[in-house]
């Protein structure tokens, strides 16, 4: 598998929710090895075209086609308070039936990455909310993913977090062929991490890209 | 205080803190103990009764619709029904001396603070975690097993604090129906003889016993189930 060939392709996607127009007619391309920004405003509708290249949602119509696994890191973190994070992680790894061996070995390197190791025993309520938010994506890694989806990874987060996050997401995605969707409402977070960069529209959100040159 | 002036004022009906101590010792402490064993015994096997049939519900209610229906409606009906009714026809069903009857009232009268808790809290859990679920392409069981059992277990502490605290009352209730002993059998014994201050003493041992269990068993259960509640920074 090259570089270049595209891996997420939107066509005309169209979502509706109790009748009401959310996304108007979308169409998006994301190749192999790419990493996308896409900025909105709030309620823009966003969060709802991740999930629906996530599967989690579906569309109203249109085309949505993915090449190759998804992980999805959604807007709120979701880690089961009773568990460690290391608890969360491996249970996320052994529901997806990836075997515990392989998801010990990508929780040693991504949280040396993710610079988490020494918050791995600890319960969610323990630690920050950026090491929570950092545990939800290496919730994600552990499933081996193609294409890492990620929904407002620096919201909530001060400049230095946010700074080191945006480096290890770069580190991960040169170093580990990974492709990855990005979207934010604030638009210069994405900046840095994105080589392409779209914007979608008020409700009903249409999809225009930007021009970076 | 309030005790001793009404001790005073309605001499006849109420006895004093000193003849109610005597009397406690009149009784003697092998059958207090054994009062209190019987008490605990019933409430606790009551209370037990009812927390697994209560998880046995919402496990199926869970994982059926028809059978949470079904689980609504019965605790529709066992809530509808008097603890009075239960004790009279449980002991006309396993007779006076049947230790069965204050145990099922009591199970009867705890299933629904259980149930319904139980239920709330499957609903919070459930909506919490169903984004989770699906990211994680988890299947209903999985998600009863994971999510939503482990998720349960505060909520479960809560009812059972109050439960258990209810059962303890209950039981001495149903207990005054039979002759199978118990801090209720004697309460009623005492007052069928006019021996009023044998009904002080044992009403005295009740509500110590239940503030002893509250004390020393619930309240440090239902902490200890809240543990990964705290945050430590
Ligand atoms: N499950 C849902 N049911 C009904 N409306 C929804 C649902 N999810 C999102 N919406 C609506 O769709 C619009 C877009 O939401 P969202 O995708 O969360 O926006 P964003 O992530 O850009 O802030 C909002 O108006 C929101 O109210
Ligand atoms: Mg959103």
């Amino acid at each position: 598998m090259e570089t270049g060939e595209p891996v997420v392709i939107v066509e005309d996607l169209v979502k509706t929710y109790d009748g009401e127009l959310v996304l108007d007619h979308i169409d998006l391309m994301v190749l192999r090895g790419e990493s996308i920004g896409i900025a909105g405003p709030n309620g823009a509708g966003k969060s709802t075209l991740l999930k629906i290249i996530a599967g989690i949602e579906h569309p109203t119509s249109g085309r949505v086609e993915v090449r190759g696994r998804v992980g999805f890191v959604p807007q709120e973190t979701l880690l089961l308070p009773w568990r460690t994070l290391r608890g969360n992680i491996m249970l996320a790894a052994k529901l997806r039936g990836i075997p515990a061996g392989e998801a010990k070995e990508t929780v040693l390197w991504a949280s040396k990455l993710l610079s988490l190791e020494e918050y791995l025993d600890k319960r969610p309520a323990q630690v920050s909310g950026g090491t929570r938010r950092k545990a939800q994506i290496l919730m994600a890694l552990v499933l081996k993913p193609d294409i890492l989806l990620l929904d407002e990874p620096f919201t909530g987060l001060d400049q230095d977090t946010i700074n080191a996050l945006q480096e290890a997401l770069l580190g991960l995605q040169r170093n580990h062929k990974l492709t990855m969707v990005t979207v934010s409402h604030m638009l210069d977070e994405l900046m840095s991490i994105s080589s392409k960069l779209y914007l979608l529209t008020h409700k009903p959100a249409r999809i225009r890209e930007m021009n970076l040159g | 205080m309030v005790w001793w002036l009404l001790s005073q004022t309605y001499r006849e009906a109420v006895p004093g803190p000193g003849d109610t101590l005597a009397a406690l010792r009149e009784i003697g402490f092998p059958r207090i103990l054994h009062g209190i064993r019987v008490t605990l015994v019933n409430s606790l096997l009551g209370y037990a009764v009812a927390l697994l049939f209560s998880l046995a519900s919402i496990t199926l209610a869970y994982l059926n619709k028809h059978l949470d229906a079904f689980f609504n409606a019965l605790n529709t009906f066992i809530q509808s029904v008097s603890v009075l009714v239960w004790a009279i026809v449980l002991v006309m069903i396993y007779g006076v001396t049947s230790r069965k009857p204050p145990i099922l009232v009591v199970a009867a009268a705890t299933y629904p603070i259980l149930l319904s808790t139980l239920y709330s809290g499957v609903r919070a859990l459930d909506d919490q975690y169903k984004l989770l679920a699906k990211i994680l392409g988890a299947t209903r069981i999985q998600e009863l097993v994971y999510f939503i059992l482990p998720g349960i277990v505060p909520y479960l502490a809560g009812a059972s604090r109050a439960a258990i605290g209810i059962a303890l009352r209950i039981s001495v209730v149903a207990e005054a129906f039979g002759a199978s002993g118990g801090v209720g059998y004697w309460l009623v014994y005492s007052y069928d003889y006019g021996y009023k201050e044998g009904v002080f003493a044992w009403a005295w041992i009740l509500i110590l016993l239940m503030i002893a269990v509250d004390m020393l068993v619930l309240r440090p259960i239902e902490r200890w189930t809240l543990r990964w509640k705290q945050v430590s920074q």
